[in-house]
């Protein structure tokens, strides 16, 4: 509880970073973006990169990172420009808003290759597939526990009806 | 058949009001004032819920009110909660993040206690009535209502008090005592289900006249306890009816036409599709509902399945357990909505909540999961019997895995307070610097995107109530088509934009405005630009701010 507490006394601090992972299916050296917003009034904008330099934790894993800084703010208008190949135009690849929350400093897409590539806003920094997998680790999870209720049960119900107890 | 309900141990309140602490923090440091300005909430229906809360003592003058919806004023009739409405006459002292805190944090406790005293009613005893308070109080349902915004559903102790009068009239219809506290307590927990949301009266309805029927069922062949039975829920009827005649009252007195009802029984089962459960949201909550779905995948509850499934085993012949029984999976079948699914793709499986769209009017019921708060509470119940009768079979020390499995529902599969989230508070400096009414300038969203305009409404309605001057949203309505606001951002921006920047200022001065606000942040560059170009000439010498988490632009248009 105590750890609880500092964690989020210390999410109202002053300063918020906003870490940005946008995720490609296969490592891609050509793949360049660039992540733009006004920050209460201020332009800035951000290279996503892979090259095992902070904040990105790898070079070359297909996880482009960046992070953008500032004081708190409830919402920002993002937009990500991106390009695939060294010979392709950079050009406007996703735009929104984007909710703000004190403790959710994190937020991620991943490079969709159909019908055309695209960047899709995501819960994970995971490729599509691995992103579903992990949902259906959830969803496996959700299962196990479920299972796990009904199994203590029928151990209690299999002992209560022995005899000798008492009915 | 009556039998005298087991008192709870001192503990049991004290160990309620330490697992609410836990469960909802950090409500609690910010409803004290230790956490800096922050809302509770990760859906945009949090600010709607704190401005009613802090504005209470305005809207329950006639339900109209001035200081929104300028320059007609906003009615609020068909306001959400009765309750929320209640419980802000006291708690609006605090300011509205901080009223909301205090309200998820005590409404808990209380719904907790009410489960936990409802399964006493049941003949559940403790530590094993807690299974009923943590199935209905912090179950995915709660964490669900709480994360959206809409705190008023996860502040219910009125529910579980249908249950317990329904059962204790049941039980009292055997004697020859007319049940006087059973009905009541029947009459007022329907009265305040009625109050809390439409949705909750209709699950408090639900549950009345299942253990309504199978109370007629249980006293097969005894026509004087049929005959107490059916007089005691009219009498508890008759504590209902002036509370719906109000209810009633209120919602054809709105002047506000509701966009929401769909046209077609095709677009309700459509709507009320996308509003059921799935199979997979009865495995729990993931990150990406999270992100993308306002978290609505409650969970269908370990201890609450496992309860139900071992009830007609060890329970048998016990009486009172079958009507509970039966209303929660009448809950959880009515819950999946019109079709079953497995995930959110196509499913074949027609289920009768298609009939029931077809009634006229049930078109207002566009939140199907919302029935699972039937099963979280009927199912708790038996739970919690099962609990106790095994206890005495097998030993408490055994039973208390269950307890365990019951933390784990709690604090692992709602996972609360971890999904918890705040946001900025506060007033943003600038709208101080003048006075008299001001119209918020936020950009038009699409349809697709219509969740934000729940955002914008709520933070100038959050704003309204530190600056306090007038503003033109309607702080209950969630779209675009039903926000005022919306419709003169389009006026003006068109306005604007075609340079016709003096027609704007005459517009605006004609209708009572005094100022626009501007929130340059969230527009596209290319029109903040020119927008901005053209509001330096309605006033050139803006008031601006960057606290309160907003960029925001005060333009006077009465220089």
């Amino acid at each position: 509880m105590l750890l609880l507490a500092l964690v989020h006394v210390a999410s109202a601090a002053d300063t918020r970073t906003l870490r940005l992972e946008v995720v490609a299916p296969a490592p891609n050296e050509e793949l360049r973006v660039v992540a733009s917003t006004t920050w209460l009034g201020e332009p800035l904008s951000v290279e996503l990169r892979d090259d095992g330099r902070s904040p990105d934790l790898q070079a070359g894993d297909g996880h482009l990172v960046g992070e953008l800084q500032g004081e708190p703010v409830r919402a920002l208008a993002l937009r990500l420009d991106a390009r695939l190949r060294d010979d392709d135009a950079p050009r406007v690849t996703w735009e929104g808003i984007e909710i703000l929350h004190g403790e959710e400093d994190v937020l991620t897409w991943s490079v969709e290759d159909a019908p055309a590539w695209s960047l899709r806003r995501v819960a994970y920094a995971r490729t599509a597939r691995s992103a579903a997998f992990t949902e259906l680790g959830w969803g496996m999870a959700g299962l196990g526990w479920l299972g796990l209720g009904l199994g203590v049960m029928a151990w209690l119900v299999g002992r209560g009806q022995r005899p000798g107890a008492d009915a | 058949m009556t039998s005298e309900v087991a008192r709870s141990p001192r503990w049991v309140a004290p160990v309620l009001a330490v697992l609410s602490v836990a469960w909802t923090w950090p409500a609690l440091p910010i409803a004290l004032g230790l956490h800096g300005e922050a809302l509770l909430a990760r859906g945009f229906d949090g600010w709607g819920v704190a401005w009613t809360l802090a504005h209470a003592q305005e809207l329950l003058v006639g339900l109209h009110d001035a200081s929104t919806g300028f320059p007609e004023g906003a009615d609020y009739h068909r306001i959400d909660s009765w309750v929320a409405l209640a419980s802000g006459i006291v708690l609006a002292p605090l300011g509205g993040p901080r009223a909301l805190a205090a309200f998820v944090l005590v409404g808990v406790w209380v719904s907790a206690l009410a489960a936990e005293m409802s399964a006493r009613a049941l003949g559940a005893r403790a530590p094993w009535s807690l299974l009923a308070a943590g199935a209905w109080a912090f179950g995915g349902l709660g964490a669900t209502a709480m994360l959206e915004g809409h705190a008023y559903l996860a502040i219910n102790p009125f529910l579980p008090m249908v249950a317990a009068g329904a059962i204790r009239l049941r039980d009292d219809a055997a004697t020859r005592v007319f049940g006087l506290r059973a009905w009541l307590v029947l009459g007022v927990g329907l009265a305040g289900t009625l109050l809390t949301t439409a949705y909750a009266a209709v699950a408090g309805a639900l549950v009345a006249a299942v253990l309504g029927v199978a109370g007629l069922l249980a006293h097969r062949g005894d026509r004087p306890a049929q005959a107490r039975l059916v007089h005691g829920n009219l009498a508890a009827l008759a504590v209902v009816t002036p509370v719906a005649a109000l209810y009633a009252w209120a919602f054809v007195s709105a002047d506000t036409f509701d966009g929401r009802l769909a046209t077609t029984t095709e677009q309700a089962l459509t709507r009320a599709q996308a509003m059921s459960l799935t199979l997979l949201d009865l495995l729990g909550p993931t990150p990406e509902v999270d992100r993308g779905a306002m978290g609505q995948a409650p969970g269908i509850g370990a201890v609450v399945l496992a309860g139900m499934v071992a009830a007609p085993i060890v329970l048998k012949a016990r009486p009172g357990w079958r009507g509970l029984y039966a209303a929660a999976l009448v809950g959880i079948v009515l819950a999946l909505g019109p079709t079953l699914l497995l995930a959110d793709d196509a499913g074949a499986l027609p289920l009768p909540y298609r009939a029931l769209m077809a009634i006229p009017g049930a078109g207002f019921l566009r939140f199907p999961y919302r029935f699972a708060w039937v099963w979280a509470l009927c199912g708790g119940l038996v739970a919690a019997r099962v609990a106790t009768v095994l206890a005495e079979q097998v030993g408490p020390r055994r039973v208390a895995l269950l307890l365990l499995l019951g933390l784990g529902d709690a604090f692992l599969v709602a996972r609360l307070p971890l999904r918890a989230r705040t946001q900025v508070a506060g007033t943003p400096s600038a709208y101080l610097e003048g006075a008299g009414p001001v119209l918020d300038l936020y950009p038009a969203v699409s349809a697709v995107d219509e969740g934000l305009s729940g955002w914008m409404r709520g933070w100038a309605c959050s704003d309204a109530l530190g600056h306090g001057r007038a503003i033109a949203d309607h702080c209950q309505a969630v779209r675009d088509a039903e926000n005022p606001r919306a419709r003169r951002d389009a006026i003006l921006m068109d306005t604007l934009l075609s340079g016709r920047v003096e027609d704007a200022r005459k517009d605006l001065q004609r209708e009572g405005f005094t100022a626009v606000a501007w929130h340059p942040d969230l527009f596209p560059p290319g029109e903040a630009s020119r927008l901005r170009d053209a509001l330096a000439k309605l006033d050139p010498s803006p008031a601006r701010s960057t606290d309160a988490g907003a960029l925001v632009v005060v333009y006077a248009v009465t220089r």
